[in-house]
């Protein structure tokens, strides 16, 4: 490469430079790594929620990758909440950061280089309670006792993160062709879920438990569960993922792009499946997509999310009748409608979302907005509140405070 | 199942037919001429040896036609005697091929062997922990090690072995089999020959690691970067059930590739470790053999190393069939 366009190219990087990066990154990689893997009490990552009828707490989350081209900010200052008993959607385009503030609650972000810097994760887990010795308390007709415990999932060390995952919080994945393992049966891999959560299973309850949650999600048991995954279509893998994350009965069903791997005729019936179980389970389901018609069909709440930070959030009736922020209406009007008009082309919105290395310091979305003022050149707007429930972070709106 | 295994077999044969007609061709052309030096021997005896003589024997020893059409009744010849089970008599050794074969076997396969297991016992955990681990000072430390390991020619380390613990520390002996100053019986005699295997087994050992265990870091690295890894942490098994079930079954799927190469290679007999440390393998009988043109006893070396990768290799396509459920063998 010549002097030249050495210059011209911004994502050149000098041997100095580089070397720089992954002195800080090693170093602040280390630090995170040791936080992770720290011993602490139990009391150190306890909480309260702010609101009591939220489940889930997202408050200012910060989730970052240390690349050697630099530091990406996946997730930048995220915050919004799951109620209790609700559907959360979750939209943006990809790279968004919408699947990476859903691994972080998983605390499933693949370290080294992936770590949650900052910010809360508070989430209300209801389990049986333990006293020091992990052994469950009973009351006087020896039914274990139930107790709800606030934690704070991004200060939970990795050792204590099982009493998350599963039972808690469980996950269904985007790629069902992928996800399940292929020298298991599917059987083994249902069991496998009942014998984590429930003290003493033996082979017949996980057995029965597994009978059970297939049947929920439509397969008839006996067929599948000899099966191993590559015998069995997308569709029905997804099916056996659903009931995978349903089996021990979690607080909140994560549903990440549950249906992009599959065709449309298999998406309505697993989208019909959410909708069943929605009404069947007793907890609340974050679903993310970027599929605003699946939004719309599901969710009670939306959050719109554009490069690492949530730009727009409200009830869904606030964010498809009054979307707010240009990126939103301009999302809104990127939807293909059917009408005889050819002449009427899809609109789409222009440019691309900047570099997630060395973000601007203005609004992320100024290059590609229709209605960009002079203002929008300055520091990163603020959350204004539209509504009670109607958030948007945008200029346009700075006077209506 | 039984099919499948039958026509495998079927075709190894017309393999093997194959590979004995190459190595015999390659044999008859090569420069090294068994009779000529048996001859020169003779003349530096003092003896004058007649043409006559030297026409009988290549004669008898059915080298005397060295045409294309020689070479091929010389091949039918020591095929049709194969089929006899005969694999002929070896020119260096004047006894069976076969015998020869099993008299040093022992010692070669008691080296690979034991190498051989220590290298799995070693290189797996160590690159199983390199990539559960990676980037760390474990990752770092085990990996240069290893590179250091492959980049040493085993002539050159093994004599540095030898130097070290034989000569200076005089730890182990320096080279043979036996104890030649005492005399020892059965079980003493058995040790006192494993005494003397101590160093080419850590020095073939030690260089054998790296190779599996960076064979086994990368897939491992793969499984654990895989969706099904992230499910099985979803679902809230602990780290250490993750690795050790849902990964490490997916680990072994490429390892049982490489246990095709591993049945001729327990055999095969170590040959520049072997003549390092003086043993008496076969890999140094071979060499031996090669360099002075033992005909029958290359060609029955080689094919007994050739039976052994053919079955090597059906034996890892059958063990795909168990270990992976995705393979069918039909």
């Amino acid at each position: 490469m010549s002097q030249e366009t050495k210059k011209t190219n911004k994502n050149y990087l000098s041997g100095k430079e580089v070397r720089a990066i992954a002195k800080a990154n090693a170093a602040e990689m280390k630090r995170l790594e040791a936080y992770k893997n720290r011993k602490c009490e139990e009391k150190e990552f306890l909480t309260k929620m702010r609101d009591p009828n939220n489940l889930l707490e997202i408050d200012d989350l910060h989730t970052f990758f240390f690349t050697e081209q630099g530091v990406v900010k996946a997730v930048n200052g995220v915050s919004y909440n799951v109620p209790k008993n609700a559907v959360v959607g979750v939209v943006g385009e990809s790279g968004c950061g919408k699947s990476v503030t859903s691994m972080s609650v998983m605390r499933l972000i693949q370290g080294p280089t992936g770590q949650i810097v900052s910010g809360h994760i508070r989430f209300a887990a209801k389990d049986t309670a333990k006293d020091k010795k992990g052994k469950v308390i009973r009351d006087e007709n020896g039914e274990p006792i139930i107790e709800e415990k606030v934690y704070d999932i991004a200060k939970m060390p990795m050792r204590e993160i099982h009493r998350i995952r599963g039972k808690q919080v469980a996950m269904i994945f985007q790629e069902p062709m992928t996800s399940l393992n292929p020298v298991f049966t599917i059987g083994q891999q249902l069991d496998e879920v009942t014998f984590i959560h429930v003290e003493g299973a033996t082979k017949e309850m996980a057995k029965e438990k597994t009978f059970d949650m297939l049947r929920l999600v439509g397969i008839i048991p006996e067929n599948v569960y000899d099966a191993f995954p590559h015998e069995l279509s997308g569709g029905m893998r997804q099916r056996v993922m659903i009931a995978m994350a349903l089996a021990a009965e979690p607080r909140l069903i994560i549903a990440d792009e549950p249906t992009t791997a599959l065709d449309v005729t298999i998406q309505a019936q697993i989208l019909d499946l959410l909708q069943d179980i929605k009404r069947k389970i007793d907890g609340s389901i974050l679903l993310i997509t970027h599929d605003l018609g699946v939004i719309a069909e599901m969710a009670d709440y939306v959050v719109v999310m554009y490069a690492g930070k949530v730009i727009e959030k409200g009830t869904v009736y606030e964010i498809f009748k009054d979307p707010r922020h240009p990126y939103t209406i301009g999302l809104q009007k990127s939807k293909p409608t059917m009408t005889l008009d050819d002449s009427v082309e899809l609109y789409n919105i222009p440019g691309n979302v900047p570099n997630p290395i060395n973000m601007p310091d203005h609004c992320y979305f100024k290059e590609r907005c229709a209605k960009c003022t002079a203002k929008c050149s300055g520091e990163y707007p603020g959350m204004i509140q539209v509504s009670p429930t109607h958030f948007v972070a945008c200029h346009l709106y700075d006077e209506e405070k | 199942m039984l099919k499948y295994i039958l026509k495998r077999i079927l075709q190894s044969i017309l393999i093997l037919i194959g590979v004995s007609m190459i190595i015999y061709f390659l044999i008859r052309l090569m420069p090294v001429d068994f009779i000529q030096s048996k001859i020169d021997a003779m003349n530096q005896g003092g003896a004058t040896v007649s043409q006559e003589t030297v026409d009988n024997m290549y004669a008898m020893y059915g080298l005397g036609d060295n045409s294309f059409g020689g070479i091929l009744k010389g091949y039918f010849s020591w095929l049709g005697a194969l089929f006899q089970f005969d694999l002929g008599t070896s020119f260096v050794h004047a006894t069976p091929v076969a015998d020869v074969i099993v008299e040093h076997m022992g010692v070669s396969f008691a080296v690979a062997l034991i190498a051989t297991i220590f290298e799995f016992m070693i290189a797996i955990p160590l690159g199983i922990t390199a990539a559960t681990h990676q980037y760390s000072l474990r990752d770092y430390v085990v990996t240069i090690l290893v590179m250091v390991g492959i980049s040493l020619p085993s002539f050159f380390f093994g004599q540095i072995l030898k130097d070290l613990l034989a000569m200076k520390l005089g730890w182990f002996p320096s080279s043979g089999l036996i104890d030649a100053t005492t005399v020892k019986e059965g079980f003493a005699k058995t040790l006192d020959q494993l005494w003397h295997m101590v160093i080419p087994i850590l020095t073939i050992v030690i260089l054998s690691i790296g190779p599996r265990m960076r064979m086994t870091r990368t897939n491992m690295l793969e499984v654990m970067n895989s969706d099904y890894i992230r499910t099985a942490r979803a679902k809230g098994l602990k780290e250490k059930t993750v690795i050790n079930k849902h990964a490490f079954r997916n680990t072994m799927i490429p390892l049982v590739t490489s246990m095709a190469g591993l049945l001729p290679s327990l055999f095969s007999g170590a040959i520049i470790t072997e003549q390092v440390f003086g043993l008496p393998g076969i890999g140094n009988v071979a060499l031996d053999a090669m360099n002075r043109g033992d005909i029958p006893f290359i060609m029955g070396y080689n094919m007994f190393l050739a039976l052994l990768s053919v079955l090597g290799v059906l034996l890892a396509d059958l063990m795909y069939g168990i270990v992976d459920p995705r393979v069918k063998l039909e």
